[in-house]
């Protein structure tokens, strides 16, 4: 393909995917952070156009390739944070996923709290799944896990969630055990 | 997405962009996206076709990256190593690279330097972490920093220091002169010496993201036993050491 060709491909996969990807990154980070996110992941895929796949497939590699910059962004803003003190301007909010920056004071509070406490690799099923509204097979090929594998833990995921809101308290209270009083006699 | 679980399709419904054609600017800054991707893929381009040897000048630019890196890692840790290496007092465990150095009468200007008598002594130093409840829930007696929202809820609040008393959820009360935490009395061997009763108040029962605070001198009436419950987002850091002159 000659390089022209090469960009016209470009411009028809950013114009027909960016919505979804910037969409994504809306869901995981802080919106100030989108633009350089989207911008990144198709930076990213342009250096990496070759190994694109063709098809229905394209645009699930492209939230693999989005994970990654998510999460790149993640480790970056918390390696800046822990070196500049940022937190003290740009406090707790900053931190938390942005789910729970966007629902926080919402009714389902405890179930944000119970999504947050999920693994990592669990909450981006449960979020493929659910908000990118992926089937289960696609959030496979993203993950790069078995159609299987995914089933099975959205099983326990939806097991964990159900038992994490049905005592609230549990998740919000305790990141360790019930509180249990320190400090000498009780 | 009928085929969701019960579950799962409350979390469907608190999708923060639940519809993906109603992105805010969306169009507008994806034109200007995709203009700047096009400069910054064809200015690699042009690199590598013109620089005859592409990878020196990749090279060089790395070298310099690592080198200013490496110079920032070392002024940090070696700061690091410095204030550890001066402490006087052992306040609590977890200190990390996010501490620093701030002069007390900074932050506890507005109830003077007393609330906190004897622990912290006027012109002390507290070192502090600033990332110590990113990732981690307040514990009792830990000393923190936290934001005096009620002077200026915009800019920045002033910071107090005083002492964790009751964690969320927990029910505080205080009578003869004792705190009592859900019904159980409170050891607090760090009072400030004479120890002076305290006033009594409460029950109280926190919400699930409160907390109760106050100082080590009951004397002096501040934090929680004058605002009353405090929100756990407030905290701003935990004092890891504290330097008494």
């Amino acid at each position: 393909m000659s390089s022209h060709a090469h960009e016209a491909a470009f411009r028809e996969m950013f114009d027909t995917y960016e919505t979804s990807i910037r969409a994504y990154c809306l869901r995981r980070l802080p919106a100030s952070h989108v633009d350089d996110a989207v911008a990144d992941t198709f930076l990213t895929v342009w250096r990496r156009r070759h190994d694109a796949p063709q098809g229905d497939e394209l645009r699930l590699w492209l939230y693999g390739v989005a994970r990654n910059v998510v999460r790149n962004d993640r480790r970056s803003t918390e390696r800046s944070r822990r070196l500049r003190n940022r937190i003290i301007r740009e406090p707790i909010a900053y931190q938390e996923s942005p789910e729970v920056v966007v629902v926080r004071n919402a009714e389902e509070r405890y179930l944000l709290a119970a999504i947050a406490r999920l693994r990592p690799v669990e909450r981006e099923i449960l979020l493929l799944r659910t908000w990118e509204r992926l089937s289960s097979s696609d959030v496979a090929i993203v993950m790069c896990l078995t159609p299987k594998a995914v089933d099975n833990r959205l099983a326990r995921i939806k097991k964990k969630l159900t038992k994490m809101t049905a005592e609230p308290a549990a998740v919000i209270l305790s990141p360790d055990p019930p509180p249990v009083v320190k400090g000498g006699e009780i | 997405m009928n085929d969701l679980a019960p579950i799962l399709m409350r979390v469907a419904a608190i999708n923060p962009v639940p519809d993906e054609n109603d992105l805010p600017a969306s169009a507008i800054v994806g034109a200007a996206l995709l203009t700047s991707i096009e400069e910054r893929t064809r200015t690699m381009q042009t690199q590598q076709s013109q620089t005859k040897r592409p990878d020196e000048r990749i090279k060089r630019r790395r070298g310099v990256v690592i080198a200013m890196a490496t110079f920032a890692v070392v002024v940090v840790v070696g700061a690091s190593i410095a204030f550890i290496g001066s402490q006087t007092s052992d306040v609590g465990p977890g200190a990390t690279d996010a501490t620093e150095v701030v002069l007390v009468e900074d932050v506890v200007t507005r109830l003077g330097p007393q609330s906190m008598a004897d622990t912290i002594q006027p012109g002390a130093e507290l070192l502090v972490d600033r990332s110590a409840y990113v990732t981690r829930s307040p514990e009792r007696l830990d000393i923190v920093l936290y934001a005096d929202v009620r002077v200026s809820d915009t800019g920045t609040a002033p910071e107090l220091v005083t002492r964790v008393i009751g964690l969320p959820g927990e029910t505080i009360e205080s009578r003869e002169g004792k705190v009592y935490v859900n019904d159980r009395s409170l050891d607090e061997p760090y009072l400030m010496n004479p120890q002076v009763p305290m006033s009594p108040f409460g029950p109280i029962t926190l919400g699930v993201d409160e907390l109760w605070l106050m100082g080590d001198n009951r004397q002096v009436f501040g934090d929680s036993g004058l605002r009353g419950p405090i929100a756990v987002s407030l905290l701003r850091a935990k004092v890891v050491e504290i330097l008494n002159p």
